[in-house]
């Protein structure tokens, strides 16, 4: 090559500049996007790796139910391969800042591992400070005041005493790569942000977890950093059971003393109890027994007054016939009475006779007396000188008698002279009875008249006494009359009183009762409240012991000593991102092949038109002299150049340019760092071999026909290549029918087969490129829309405690109302066991029927019969990677040891996470934990899981529409990947059907000129020269779809992401859109034509031909 | 002479070339009457291209007039030139400039399609000799097969003018001779107005009118009493 021939080259370039920038820009395109897409993983990986590496983020995150202390920390930090250990504090709480309340994750702040890289503001130095979310908190936020609100539990408050923190900076967390801060159990369940407090903010005996900052050399989500971490593990998990048991030693001989105090404590308030029952019980007897006594003594008494009630009323009733009676008698007096007046009258009359008759007797023995006494008395009165001298003599004879005895001779002279004495007085005696003798017979008869009338006067008396008795009877009788009708007066008198003493008596007796009755219910009170304090007494005891009890519980439960390894693989953050820059790297195999096969094709048109048109200066160069090599070398190096400008350019452009606009996509989610762009001298190295060895082999192709012609050849013009007749001529009835000028287009489409190809491939590949584009966003992008659409049908899902609840009924009340139906299920995590692997996946399993509605099984055929017993429906992914197929058997393995093998019954879709379903009769006992509920029309599914979420027994609620939301914004980064895509296949449709129409009117520009001379109108040119770009832009379109499909099932074959399961499908209006904007570009390419038309000179058809 | 058929009046063309300013046409002015076979001749770049273009109304003029059949076609802006073309001009180009992918019938047709009162394709194609040819290619034609074709793409317009460029300036002795035949059959026989540009005199003799054109002027412009037949004709 000599200077003329370089000028020659420098000037080809010059006068073909649009030729030799089509060249560059499909190798800079091609080249780019291959670069970038490629070079986005490791940049976004790399930049990650920088960013985790200085901020330390911990390679193991250990928990233990029971917490760390120092010494834990001191052991794991002396434990081989771990560069760092340090504990920490977490918990989730309820804080308000700016009139907003959100749950919050306080975490104490690091010095060793997992730090967080200040964005504003300080760190904090004492417990009131606090650094902030910088995702959360602006930097207008520093020196506001977060608070902690009442809505916290008790531990928590009394975790953090503090309860005020004032902002001093901002932060990212390396724990946080996405923007997704995770869940709480707290409210709504979504987690607003983070805060870092000092660790003496945190009111903790013991550390809460303890991260590892371990010595591994490996790239991020590299399987070195695997296998690294993998071998660190078991050291790792024996020293943390190791640690773990020697914490739960400690702690459980101090619980266990606490716990035998208060044993004692409930013992010795039984015995108090027993005491205090008994003194209560004697009380009480007691009490009893005087009621008893009282109600005796009431009956008693009650009895007495009922008898003289009895009796006052009695004697009452016999009140009036005692009346009638003495009546009766008052009568009977009266007429006695009567009768004795009268006798008395006669008695009297009587009486007056003899006393008449009395007086003549008296009178005749007055006369009788006096004769008589004149008679008698001179003899009387010798008797009584007789009498008186013998009492003398007697007198004198007793004073003698006794005193001696010379008296005898007076005492016989007395005695003679006393007998001579009575002697005297008998004579005088017998005279005086003579004398009256005499008298006797008158006075014998005047005596015995004087004696009848005294006789009568007698029987008169005695009549009249009679009488009188009789008067006197009736006096008596009527007196006792008088009595008796006074006594009954008196009794009719004193019965009121009587009456109203036996009220008073009743009322006293009912008073009696009354209090009786008031004293038995002051009893029943007193024993009531007395049994009342016992049971109370009793049920505190029994409190006590349950509480004893429940704290025995506790203290198991609490002591229950489960330790977790949490690696960064269970880091959201990290999980996602390593996730979704794979599904980039993925992309980044399947579609830059397009760009490299359009790019070869670009090139050879491009050449074979540039070889044709200088074919007659090839001639004259190999006339001149020149080898064919040198004159080859001139388009090698036309062509050599232009791709390594274009790899050049595209490789810097593509590695920058696309690993930006991924991140910035990305930033959305992942906001962490600025990118590391990534220039791997490996790929480009390759990129350059490729594009210009590529090209100059295409372009050597291209050149060796004709120079292989001789030169006399080679300055003659070529024949024009001959016009022909197509295939579709040979259908005559449709040929015919055909337009006339689309016979032109038709023909001139198939005169060049390599550029229909080129075209076709070109305007296809645009296509199938935003075929495979929209069909990444429908697969990986939608991928929740269909597990939450399709598969997962329920809103919530709700895990239960079921020691809470004594059946599925009492559970299922909690939501009565809210949820239009409910399911049970029993879920826990499974390893599925084959002879060959193990996996990883979760087990559902519900009765027959249960998931009706819930949870769809269906394979592409359809639904799938709900397992029966022994038998399991796996996801697809599983029965992919475990190489499973309906028939097959697999063994379960649960967390707790149990195995249970089954036979696959059905292989069902599904996208997310790995699931077993199970009929529940499978299981040894039908047991539930988990509810899925359809939320009722109305109700709000948000509150409805914060409402569940705060129940008794509800231990996590899970929503759909949260999940689904959660999944969609880490997918939406991949909204500007399509664009991107878009843009690139845009670019790819316009490069080549720019420049393919651009050699087709450099060639045809004098068939051009001849139309226009002919008159065509310039609309007329365009569409005639046009015409076949936009049929083969059609056919092209519509080939790109279906090459759009194919290669979608290459990008979403490449895109492995192991808990997702995506479909090769494309929604329809995927293909519509990729087909419309296909045309679009179609057009818009043309329509950039129509300058290039007009400038055609119609003298150009004047020319001869070259 | 103000009735003329086609009427040059002073007309000038100066082609801007970068900063060079070449003058083609100077002050050029003749007329010509209807159904005259004209030819205008002239050596290499003596501007009689620069006049078949203005005249066949794919340049503009700078100064001057023209008039076609009483239209001032100077005055016409490009669409209207384009129409111009289109119904009122048939061209003939020395290299035929038939379109390789259409068939005789269809080159001939794809031009009649453009004028309003086009001949039937098939006739004409009839007329120039080329009944059986119909169906070829451009490509399956010799040279003289093709200027046919050419010339019955040009008559099938039915157009008031014919512009043959150097008609027979890519044929062979006698083939050339049969073209000129046709053109002047056919000017006699229809009336056409045909003008042929040629660097070859003695195409002179089958003119009615003969315009000799010398750096961008007119060198002379007279009638030919004496029109010789084309058979007669040697070169």
């Amino acid at each position: 090559m000599n200077r003329y021939t370089m000028r020659m080259l420098l000037r080809s370039i010059r006068g073909s500049l649009g030729r030799y920038l089509a060249i560059l820009a499909i190798v800079a395109l091609g080249v780019g996007f291959f670069a970038g897409l490629k070079s986005s993983y490791p940049a976004m990986r790399g930049t990650a790796e920088r960013y985790l590496d200085e901020q330390r983020l911990y390679d193991f995150q250990l928990l233990s139910t029971l917490g760390f202390t120092g010494e834990d920390v001191e052991a794991f930090a002396a434990l081989e391969g771990v560069a760092a250990a340090e504990g920490g504090y977490f918990t989730d709480a309820f804080l308000r800042f700016a009139g907003e309340e959100n749950v919050y994750r306080l975490m104490s702040l690091p010095e060793r591992v997992s730090l967080p890289v200040l964005t504003a503001g300080r760190l904090p130095e004492d417990s009131g400070e606090c650094l902030a979310d910088s995702h959360a908190f602006r930097e207008e936020d520093i020196g506001q005041t977060v608070t902690l609100t009442p809505a916290n539990d008790e531990d928590t408050l009394e975790l953090l005493p503090d309860g005020a923190y004032t902002i001093v900076g901002l932060a990212r967390s390396p724990r946080y790569l996405s923007s997704v801060r995770g869940d709480s159990s707290l409210g709504s369940g979504k987690i607003h942000g983070f805060l870092y407090l000092t660790d003496e903010a945190f009111d903790s005996e013991a550390f809460h977890e303890l991260c590892l900052w371990c010595d591994i050399d490996a790239p991020l989500y590299s399987e070195t950093y695997t296998d690294a971490r993998d071998r660190l593990e078991p050291s790792v998990k024996t020293l943390l059971n190791r640690r773990g048991q020697l914490r739960y030693g400690q702690l459980r001989a101090e619980a266990q003393a606490e716990l035998d105090d208060a044993q004692a404590e409930i013992d010795q308030g039984w015995l108090d109890y027993e005491d205090g029952r008994r003194e209560s019980r004697e009380e009480l007897d007691e009490a009893l027994e005087k009621l008893n006594q009282t109600e005796g003594q009431l009956l008693a008494a009650q009895k007495e007054l009922d008898a003289q009630a009895a009796e006052l009323e009695a004697g009452m009733a016999k009140i009036p016939a005692a009346r009638a009676e003495i009546r009766a008698k008052r009568a009977e007096l009266d007429a006695g009475a009567a009768q004795l007046a009268d006798g008395r009258a006669q008695l009297t009359a009587a009486r007056a006779e003899l006393e008449a008759q009395a007086q003549t007797v008296a009178a005749g023995q007055a006369q009788l007396a006096a004769a008589k006494a004149a008679v008698t008395e001179p003899i009387q009165q010798q008797i009584a000188q007789l009498q008186a001298q013998i009492q003398g003599i007697q007198a004198a004879m007793a004073e003698i008698s006794g005193e001696n005895e010379g008296d005898e001779q007076q005492l016989a002279a007395l005695s003679e002279a006393l007998a001579a004495a009575q002697a005297g007085l008998t004579a005088a005696q017998e005279g005086l009875a003579a004398a009256e003798g005499q008298f006797a017979g008158q006075e014998a008869e005047l005596a015995a008249a004087a004696q009848a009338i005294r006789g009568g006067l007698a029987q008169l008396d005695g009549q009249e006494a009679e009488l009188a008795a009789k008067g006197a009877a009736i006096a008596d009788g009527r007196k006792q009359l008088d009595a008796a009708e006074a006594e009954l007066k008196a009794a009719e008198d004193s019965y009121p009183a009587n009456r109203s003493k036996i009220f008073d008596a009743q009322w006293k007796i009912d008073d009696g009762w009354w209090q009786l009755e008031k004293g038995r219910e002051e009893y029943e009170d007193g024993r009531r409240e007395a049994e009342e304090k016992l049971r109370d007494a009793e049920q505190e005891l029994r409190d006590a012991e349950q509480e004893l009890a429940d704290a025995k519980a506790q203290v198991e439960e609490d002591l229950q000593l489960e330790v977790y390894t949490l690696n960064r693989d269970t880091n959201q953050g990290h999980l996602t991102f390593g996730n979704d820059i794979r599904i980039i790297d993925g992309l980044a195999n399947a579609f830059p092949v397009f760009f490299a096969l359009v790019a070869a094709l670009v090139c050879v048109t491009t050449m074979t038109r540039m070889v044709g048109e200088e074919r007659t200066l090839i001639g004259t160069m190999k006339a001149l002299g020149y080898s064919g090599g040198a004159v080859m070398s001139k388009y090698l190096l036309y062509s050599g150049s232009a791709a390594l400008l274009g790899c050049v350019a595209g490789f810097f452009l593509g590695t920058t340019a696309i690993p930006y606009v991924v991140w910035t996509a990305y930033n959305m989610l992942y906001d962490y760092a600025k990118l590391d762009f990534y220039f791997g001298s490996r790929m480009y190295g390759l990129c350059l071999v490729a594009s210009v060895l590529g090209t100059l082999l295409v372009t050597w192709l291209a050149c060796r026909q004709e120079l292989r012609e001789k030169p006399a050849e080679l300055i003659r013009p070529k024949a024009p290549k001959a016009g022909r007749r197509i295939l579709l001529e040979y259908l005559g009835p449709l040929w015919r029918r055909l337009p006339f000028l689309s016979k032109v287009s038709l023909r001139n489409a198939f005169r060049h087969p390599l550029r229909v190809l080129m075209l076709l491939l070109g305007i296809g590949g645009c296509t199938a490129l935003m075929v495979a584009g929209f069909g990444v966003k429908d697969s990986v992008g939608r991928i929740s829309d269909y597990q939450y659409g399709e598969i997962f049908l329920y809103d919530l899902s709700v895990s239960l405690d079921t020691d809470d609840f004594a059946d599925d009924a009492q559970a299922a009340s909690l939501w009565a109302g809210d949820a239009e139906r409910w399911a049970m299920t029993w879920q826990e995590p499974v390893t599925i066991l084959t002879d060959r692997e193990e996996k990883s996946s979760r087990l559902i399993a519900a009765a027959d029927g249960a998931l009706e509605g819930m949870i769809s099984l269906h394979d592409r055929q359809g639904e799938l019969p709900f397992p029966g017993p022994g038998q399991a429906v796996v996801t697809e992914k599983i029965a992919e990677s475990l190489d499973l197929r309906v028939g097959d058997s697999l063994t379960l393995e649960t967390d707790g040891g149990e195995r249970l093998t089954v036979q696959i019954s059905g292989i069902c879709q599904n996208y997310l996470n790995h699931y077993v379903f199970l009929n529940s009769a499978s299981l040894k006992e039908t047991r539930h934990n988990t509810a899925l509920l359809r939320a009722a029309e109305g109700v709000d599914v948000d509150r409805l899981g914060a409402r569940l979420r705060a129940a008794e027994g509800v231990d996590y609620v899970s929503l759909s529409n949260r999940e689904r939301e959660t999944m969609e914004r880490s997918m939406a980064s991949l909204d500007l990947l399509v664009l991107v895509l878009i843009l690139c296949s845009g670019a790819l449709a316009f490069i080549t059907q720019y420049n393919l129409t651009n050699i087709n009117i450099m060639e045809r520009v004098r068939e051009i000129a001849t139309v226009k001379v002919l008159g065509f109108y310039p609309g007329e040119t365009a569409s005639y020269v046009l015409r076949e770009n936009r049929l083969l832009a059609v056919l092209g379109a519509a080939l790109g779809l279906v090459l759009g499909k194919l290669l979608h099932r290459v990008v979403i074959q490449a895109v492995v992401v192991d808990y997702m399961s995506f479909e090769i499908r494309i929604a329809p209006l995927s293909y519509v859109l990729a087909f419309a904007i296909t045309i679009v570009f179609a057009l818009l390419t043309n329509l950039s034509m129509h300058p290039k038309l007009e400038k055609v000179n119609m003298a150009e058809s004047l020319k001869s031909v070259e | 002479m103000e009735n003329s058929f086609i009427r040059f009046e002073n007309v000038k063309k100066i082609y801007q070339a970068g900063q060079v300013q070449v003058t083609a046409l100077h002050d050029v002015s003749f007329t010509i009457e209807r159904g005259e076979i004209c030819v205008i001749v002239g050596e290499s770049g003596a501007g009689k291209t620069t006049l078949l273009n203005i005249l066949g109304g794919m340049d503009s003029l700078t100064e001057g007039r023209i008039l076609v059949d009483g239209e001032d076609i100077s005055q016409y802006d490009k669409r209207r030139l384009t129409g111009y073309r289109r119904s009122d001009v048939g061209f003939v180009f020395q290299f035929y400039n038939l379109i390789p992918n259409l068939t005789a019938l269809e080159n001939v047709e794809i031009a009649a399609k453009l004028s309003a009162d086009a001949l039937d394709a098939a006739a004409v194609l009839e007329q120039v000799g080329l009944k059986d040819r119909m169906k070829n290619f451009p490509a399956q034609l010799s040279g003289g097969e093709q200027q046919r074709v050419a010339i019955a793409r040009a008559l099938a317009k039915n157009p008031k003018l014919l512009l043959c460029d150097e008609p027979t300036g890519a044929l062979d002795y006698n083939t050339g001779k049969a073209i000129l035949k046709l053109l002047q059959d056919t000017c006699r026989s229809s009336g056409m107005t045909v003008i042929i540009i040629t660097h070859n005199k003695a195409l002179c003799g089958m003119a009615d009118r003969v315009i000799r054109v010398k750096s961008g002027t007119i060198l002379s412009a007279e009638v030919n009493e004496t029109v010789t037949p084309v058979e007669e004709i040697e070169w």
